[in-house]
């Protein structure tokens, strides 16, 4: 017999809060060893996604966009709409795949749905964390200015970003286990989205008359924050904290209401 | 006690609701070790995992103060590209956060399982006689007041199935089984109740020999499903 192992005995009553946190933190583990595993490089993939974007768009637009953002470089001004916006898209699209991927764990009848989905999104919003600074880090370093203007409107404008995902990942986690249609219209969708969040554009190109058109998009008013809080010449007249605000709540609310009518049939098989 | 309290569970399917339960309402003894009978469809798996709280009727209530084990002999809570350790580090992980404990438990995993070195290798890599290895040698690794057992002990070799029969029996000193399983034998041998599972209806028998008796006549009566249950009764009887 190994010297480590014990024979069995009773387990010590937890309360619903310890066994909550077991729960999340054993989930994180594994998401985080199984994230490292599934593809070679796993990490590696993560960071480098929002670089290649920024590199690509950076490439076709640099010369076009010279005049438009005065006192932004190009490249900043795209990494400022990149990060915000695979915030809100990864989330999403994470946790929408977290039920589906995590079924068989459901058996353990301390694991819910809410739970995985929750451990999916954390680690994946550390890993969009971690390529910023990494991003910001090499911007440094390739000379772009990478000062901050309000640091603390940043953080707010992110944490919104990631709790939108998590809210709309909610309802669509929930939507593509009564409809499996859902899993393949939603990343659909995000590919017209990117388009138009102005994650290379800036709002003020637009002729004011048409901004209706795209103002609904709350990705949109998330990353226009973001630059707005972070340079100190960036203008961002259209983008409001309110609406974001509101699309947050209300998309957590809704998520839950659904979350709490359904979650016994996500855990069936 | 396990407490079913107007339980009813049913399945949309294309041809109307099918009832595993209707409206029913019984307990479960805590000293007792259940088998449970029905035919294939009847619902075995869907009782077992109501009982677990892992699935939840459309309506009534299943209440227990018992510590009830998951259904054991699934497979399914394993990522393939984690090790056996890793896989088992994480059930240690939902019943515990003491560091010590946690480790403790994997070395009983790793120890029971005699799985070796593919103890730490991708469980992709595995076997589906390692990966029920694993599986039980888990679910041996927690003390539980109600253990809920789903057609398992037929895994593994021959030494496998004995050390497995052992530990199950030693446990039974302690604790009760609820089991499901095609094994006229074992039923016989683990239980000392039965309950039969029949369109919705549930009837519970004093004795696993009445139950199995009714059981076959049940399927002398209407052999028209297809499967295990077919196959196999009259070469069970023997046991």
């Amino acid at each position: 017999m190994h010297p480590e192992a014990q024979p069995v005995r009773a387990l010590p009553q937890r309360t619903p809060l310890q066994i909550q946190l077991a729960v999340l933190y054993a989930l994180l583990v594994r998401e985080t060893k199984t994230r490292a595993g599934s593809l070679r490089l796993g990490y590696f993939w993560a960071i480098a996604e929002p670089a290649v974007h920024v590199i690509v768009l950076s490439v076709m637009f640099t010369v076009l966009m010279r005049n438009t953002i005065p006192g932004v470089s190009y490249p900043m001004f795209v990494l400022t709409g990149i990060i915000p916006f695979f915030l809100f898209k990864n989330v999403v699209l994470r946790s929408m795949a977290a039920v589906q991927a995590n079924k068989g764990l459901f058996n353990y009848r301390q694991v819910r749905p809410l739970d995985a989905l929750l451990a999916r999104a954390a680690l994946e919003i550390l890993l969009l964390l971690l390529a910023a600074v990494l991003l910001l880090v090499l911007a440094a370093w390739l000379r772009f200015d990478i000062g901050v203007e309000r640091p603390l409107e940043l953080v707010a404008a992110a944490l919104l970003m990631s709790l939108l995902g998590l809210g709309v990942g909610l309802c669509v986690a929930v939507a593509a286990n009564l409809a499996d249609e859902v899993q393949k219209i939603v990343p659909m969708l995000m590919q017209p989205l990117y388009l138009m969040s102005g994650i290379f554009w800036p709002i003020h190109m637009i002729p004011q008359k048409y901004w209706h058109l795209l103002l609904w998009n709350p990705a949109l008013h998330g990353i226009e924050l973001t630059r707005d809080a972070y340079f100190s010449q960036y203008q961002a007249p259209a983008a409001s904290w309110e609406y974001l605000g509101t699309w947050v709540v209300a998309s957590l609310f809704l998520g839950l209401v659904l979350y709490r009518r359904y979650w016994p049939r996500m855990v069936a098989q | 006690m396990i407490a079913l309290d107007r339980v009813t569970k049913w399945y949309p399917t294309r041809g109307g609701r099918r009832y595993i339960l209707r409206d029913v309402s019984m307990t479960l003894p805590r000293d007792r070790n259940i088998a449970i009978l029905g035919r294939n469809g009847a619902g075995k798996s869907t009782f077992m995992r109501l009982v677990g709280g892992i699935e939840y009727p459309n309506s009534g209530t299943i209440s227990t103060d018992l510590r009830v084990s998951w259904p054991m002999g699934l497979t399914g809570g394993f990522q393939g590209s984690l090790t056996g350790r890793q896989n088992s580090a994480f059930v240690c992980r939902i019943f515990s956060t003491d560091r010590r404990e946690i480790a403790e438990r994997v070395a009983y995993v790793w120890d029971f399982s005699e799985l070796g070195e593919y103890f730490d290798m991708p469980l992709k890599t595995y076997s589906s006689g390692m990966r029920s290895r694993l599986a039980f040698a888990l679910s041996m690794a927690f003390e539980f007041e109600v253990y809920l057992i789903d057609e398992i002990t037929s895994v593994g070799d021959q030494a496998f199935r004995e050390k497995s029969a052992a530990a199950l029996e030693e446990r039974r000193g302690r604790a009760s089984v609820i089991l499901v399983s095609h094994s006229m034998p074992m039923l016989r041998h683990l239980c000392d109740m039965g309950i039969l599972l029949e369109n919705g209806e549930v009837s519970a028998f004093d004795t696993v020999d009445e139950a199995i008796a009714r059981y076959q006549t049940l399927l002398r009566e209407a052999p028209g499903m297809t499967g295990r249950a077919q196959a196999e009764p009259p070469a069970a009887v023997a046991g």
